[in-house]
């Protein structure tokens, strides 16, 4: 593990189990995530790339491996712990964004501080106030998110993100929903997040939304198969375009 | 989580799914009101401590008398020599007494009045540690002779007959034409042994012979530490020395000692038991329709659950949140549940109180008791754990990442099929069961309301009175009564057919033996035994009961005139199947006293008691001018426009007039009286009809929601169906093939056990032997079922089918 690595991951495999068929969804994976880099995960669809994000998310265990977050070695964690790391160092974005439609917005960006037991409730709101300022959604606090279109209810995820000041965002396909003016103002958003600090790892499908992160890894039937600088890949994509 | 976000957002959830949120809370209502109203019953009706001293030690003794009839019932009466052996022999009692109960008639210059009065031991009274309000309380030594003639009488007849007349002790009281000193006033509301408002000593004859003499209810205290199955050891022990003594009187008996809560229960053993064991069933089938109500909660909040989940909520923070919302709905529901039975109990209390004409034990309580409070908190507890752990199980075993990332669809379709599957079977296989059970309560409900006792009952009112005073020892006397009043309400406006009757349909008397005269006795075999009943000449008329053969009573039928009887056609066919029965002679012999007696008439039947059984006494109608009983009913026919109130009136009048020492009691429509008299149950059939309607609902909401789920959580296999060219028919025959298996299910395990607990003890559900109608009850259970799983299957599949095969296919 290299000693300004955030995440470590060593030697991860996920094999999932159906009746007699074992299907490797990722193999001897090893992949250290610098502080405050900004990393896109590219490959074609079943390579693996959600599965990754989940196991770094501790949102699936891995079945061999080791996974360290900020040093520590969070998958022998118990689930307790695992949730406990979960609320305080991760932040998720889905393509889907996830919001809870019965909570309003303020209460949806509220919900991971809710977790958080030193939080008085003016702390609560000042964060939340902060997150959706970020964001440019403080003015739709008390909306649903039925009320909002898919880039505001986008924003409003990312905020949920960001309020809990976790160590690394983790972002599914955060476009994959949106239509193209969107799509950028939230990737226009992350990589001012990234700019600020946050530590990015990203699932896209977009090549143009990969090339706004500054190293990417493909991966190919589970396997990471290619890892390097975006701007290597900005090169050849310019060389191919010239 | 913050209490009050979370009671916020769970209040909004509840809002926003209003038809679910009712459905949830009607069923725990309909669990918890009829669980929490049976077990109020049950308690009062079992083992409900006295308000004394050591109340849960008091106790009453009872007597099963195996082979009379079909059924063993158990009876509390004693008769003198055995209490006093019992009393003299057993060890186990702080104190053991005993009462006669009978009514007495209260009486002075202006008026008299009917009450319930017991000849108690006086040292039971003394233990049970209660002061008079004023003067004392039996004294053994002294009030225990014949000759000092004392009454305690109750704060009620004190206020009300009394007036509340401050000197009446020492003051001299009528009661039953004898003169009585009073010697004390109970306290406000003070009721014994149940319903008691006078009390005497109680004179035991020390020298009586075994099985003589009038019969006594004999009440214990236990000492402590003895349980009481060591009593009941103890006396079987001693009845086994009397059967030795006194084979003839005693073998066959088996004595029991229960909690004094069960001595006023008419009810056949084993039903409070069959009682608790059905509202048990039903409070399971609530758990599980709630459970299965909640699991549909939480499959829709599944992707709300593992977005909490990834925003890092641990297993116990999603839980605390699932339990926190159901915690709210069985609140609710409890709520609810005591608003229902604030309303329920009182309600069920009047329909005991009217069956029993206000003489309800002192025990028992139509209200939200504390006990039932804790309680009904208790069962909710329960429900609230049991039905949210299934819950919580389900949801901490869901795949959050799943949910969140769009994983593959069908991934965890077999568990989840495994699950909805082993619900609806427990569902249909629980709702058989207990649809068959109320189906039967709710027959013998309509048996109580639709019994046909052979007699007309529109428009006829009947009335109680006795002429047990020392003005009424002769039959002279008695005639002059009745025919006085007899005349007296046939002038007044407004009523006709005037008769008098011992035993009013549906209810017996004394019994007694016969033979018919010329045959041969076999002295080997018990005499078959009669229900003497004394009729009017009119009665039979009065009532318009058909006359088959012979004739009615008529006034040359007198006390110098040949006895003779009338009977019924089944009992005519039954003793002369080939002849006529017309001028048969019996022997009868009724309190040892034996006298011929001639068939004059046949009648069509008249049913004297709902149990029809073949053990039942033979009935004989004898005409009351021959020999004069000294109690009495009256029935008379009202003109349409003359109400039960008025008759009521006018029978107190002239009740009055002919002698103001005979009041006039229960003045009633026949029909009230026969659906009270129903050998009892009567009163609580109203009970049954609500558990049933109770559990037909419950059953019907919880087939129906575990049915459509398991249908609706398959519509995107419905889509996949669709998309690969199956035909809507095809879709809704597999439905209709898996409804088979279910309802095969129910047949087996539910409704065959149902009926087979049914058919093997009637009794235990308050019915007659007659059973003919389990076959179709059965059948129409099945039907029933079949009818809401098609409807379950249907809803659910046909709002699929609408559905764009690739909208279905999307379905979540």
């Amino acid at each position: 593990m290299s000693k300004e690595s955030l995440i470590s991951l060593e030697g991860i495999q996920k094999i999932f189990y159906t009746d007699e068929i074992e299907t490797w969804a990722l193999d001897e994976i090893h992949l250290d995530v610098k502080q405050g880099e900004y990393l896109s995960i590219a490959g074609p669809s079943g390579c693996g790339k959600s599965t990754l994000l989940s196991v770094m998310g501790l949102l699936n265990s891995s079945t061999e491996g080791k996974y360290f977050l900020a040093g520590e070695d969070v998958a022998s964690l118990n689930s307790t712990a695992q949730a406990r790391v979960r609320n305080r160092q991760i932040g998720f974005i889905f393509q889907a964004f996830n919001l809870i439609g019965d909570m309003n917005v303020f209460e949806n960006v509220e919900l991971p501080l809710t977790y958080r037991k030193e939080l008085k409730r003016k702390e609560r709101k000042a964060k939340v106030q902060e997150a959706l300022e970020k964001v440019d959604m403080a003015h739709r606090l008390n909306h649903f998110p039925s009320q909002l279109s898919g880039g505001q209810q986008q924003r409003v995820a990312i905020a949920r993100a960001l309020t809990g000041d976790p160590k690394v965002l983790l972002a599914d396909e955060p476009t994959g929903n949106l239509d193209s003016k969107n799509a950028q103002i939230v990737m226009d958003l992350l990589g001012d997040l990234h700019k600020q600090g946050s530590t990015i790892c990203m699932v896209t499908h977009d090549p143009r939304s990969a090339l706004q992160a500054e190293r990417q890894i493909t991966l190919f039937d589970g396997k990471i198969v290619d890892d390097q600088p975006t701007a290597n890949l900005r090169v050849d994509s310019e060389a191919l375009v010239s | 989580m913050k209490i009050y976000s979370d009671l916020a957002f769970s209040l909004r959830l509840l809002r926003n799914t209003p038809v679910l949120t009712v459905m949830t809370v009607i069923v725990i209502v309909l669990g918890l009101s009829l669980y929490l109203a049976s077990y109020s019953l049950v308690k009062m009706l079992s083992d409900k401590p006295m308000p004394f001293p050591s109340g849960d030690r008091y106790v009453t003794l009872k007597t099963i008398n195996s082979g009379i009839g079909d059924f063993d019932f158990s009876s509390n009466a004693y008769d003198q020599f055995t209490y006093q052996r019992l009393k003299n022999r057993s060890e186990n009692y702080a104190h053991l007494g005993a009462y006669r109960s009978d009514s007495f008639v209260l009486s002075d210059e202006e008026y008299s009045k009917r009450v319930v009065g017991a000849s108690i031991s006086a040292e039971l009274f003394s233990a049970l540690s209660i002061e008079p309000l004023l003067g004392r309380l039996f004294e053994r030594d002294i009030d225990n002779s014949a000759e000092d003639g004392v009454v305690i009488i109750s704060y009620s007849v004190w206020q009300d007959y009394y007036a509340g007349n401050m000197d009446i002790i020492g003051e001299v009281a009528e009661i039953d034409g004898r003169f009585l000193n009073v010697i004390g006033v109970m306290p406000e509301d003070f009721r014994f042994p149940t319903s008691h408002e006078v009390w005497f000593p109680l004179q035991l004859d020390q020298a009586i012979e075994p099985g003589r003499g009038f019969q006594l209810t004999v009440i214990g205290v236990l000492n402590p530490g003895v349980t009481h199955a060591a009593a009941e050891l103890e006396l079987n022990a001693l009845l086994a020395e009397l059967t030795s003594e006194n084979p003839e009187l005693y073998s066959g008996r088996t004595e029991l000692v229960r909690p004094y809560a069960s001595s006023a229960s008419t009810v056949t053993l084993g039903f409070n038991e069959a009682l608790t064991f059905i509202t048990l069933i039903i409070l399971m089938l609530g758990v599980l329709n709630l459970s299965s109500l909640l699991l549909i909660r939480s499959i829709s909040r599944e992707q709300e659950m593992a977005v909490r989940s990834s925003l890092g909520a641990s297993n116990l923070q999603l839980a605390k949140q699932l339990l926190f919302e159901s915690f709210l709905i069985c609140s609710g529901g409890l709520i609810l549940s005591f608003v229902a039975l604030a309303v329920l109990l009182p309600w069920l209390g009047l329909q005991l109180e009217n069956g029993q004409n206000g003489n309800l034990p002192f025990w028992y309580e139509f209200k939200l008791t504390s006990q039932v409070v804790l309680t009904g908190c208790l069962c909710t507890l329960a429900i609230w754990m049991a039905s949210s752990s299934v819950v919580i199980y389900r949801v901490c075993r869901t795949d959050s990442n799943r949910a969140l990332l769009g994983a593959t669809k069908g991934g965890d379709a077999l568990s989840r099929a495994l699950v909805t599957r082993f619900t609806v079977g427990v569902e249909v296989i629980l709702s058989c069961f207990l649809l068959v059970l109320c189906g039967a309560a709710i027959y013998f409900t309509s048996q109580i309301t639709n019994t046909d006792y052979g007699v007309r009952t529109e428009q006829v009112i009947s009335a109680n009175f006795s002429l047990e005073h020392p003005d009424y020892e002769t039959d002279e006397a008695k005639l002059l009564y009745l025919e006085n009043t007899q005349q007296s309400i046939t002038e007044s406006a407004g009523v006709t057919n005037v008769a008098y009757t011992t035993s009013l349909p549906s209810s017996t008397g004394l019994i007694g033996n016969y033979f018919i005269e010329g045959r041969n006795v076999d002295v080997n075999v018990p005499l078959p035994s009669q229900w003497p009943i004394w009729v009017s000449e009119n009665y039979f008329h009065a009532l318009d009961v058909e006359l088959i053969h012979g004739r009615f009573f008529t006034d040359s039928d007198n006390a110098r005139s040949e006895s003779v009887i009338i009977i019924d056609e089944v009992l005519a066919k039954k003793l002369w199947p080939d002849t006529s029965a017309i001028g048969k002679r019996v022997v009868s012999i009724v309190d040892e006293r034996e006298q011929i007696v001639t068939v004059v008439g046949v009648i069509s039947g008249i049913l004297q008691t709902p149990n029809v059984n073949v053990g039942n006494p033979d009935v004989f109608y004898r005409p009351l001018t021959q020999d004069t009983p000294a109690r009495f009913s009256l029935v008379a026919t009202l003109q349409q426009n003359y109400s039960e109130s008025d008759f009521s009136q006018t029978m107190r009048r002239i009740a009055n007039q002919v002698d103001r020492n005979i009041p006039v009691e229960n003045v009633q429509m026949l029909k009230s009286y026969l659906i009270k008299n129903q050998g009892g149950y009567g009163s609580i059939a109203d009970l049954f009809l609500l558990f049933s309607i109770g559990t037909l609902l419950l059953a019907t909401i919880g087939v129906y929601s575990v049915v459509a789920r398991s249908v609706s959580e398959r519509t995107s296999e419905i889509g996949i169906r669709r998309a690969l060219g199956s035909t809507n028919q095809r879709i809704f025959f597999k439905f209709l093939k898996q409804s088979i298996r279910y309802l095969a299910a129910g047949i087996v395990l539910g409704i065959a056990p149902a009926a087979f607990i049914v058919g093997a003890d009637p009794s235990v559900f308050l019915m007659s032997d007659n059973i003919i109608f389990l076959p179709q009850l059965c059948l129409l259970v099945l039907l029933f079922m079949a009818f809401l799983f098609t409807l379950a299957s249907y809803v659910p599949a046909r709002k699929a089918i609408l559905l764009e095969p690739a909208d279905a296919l999307r379905y979540e």
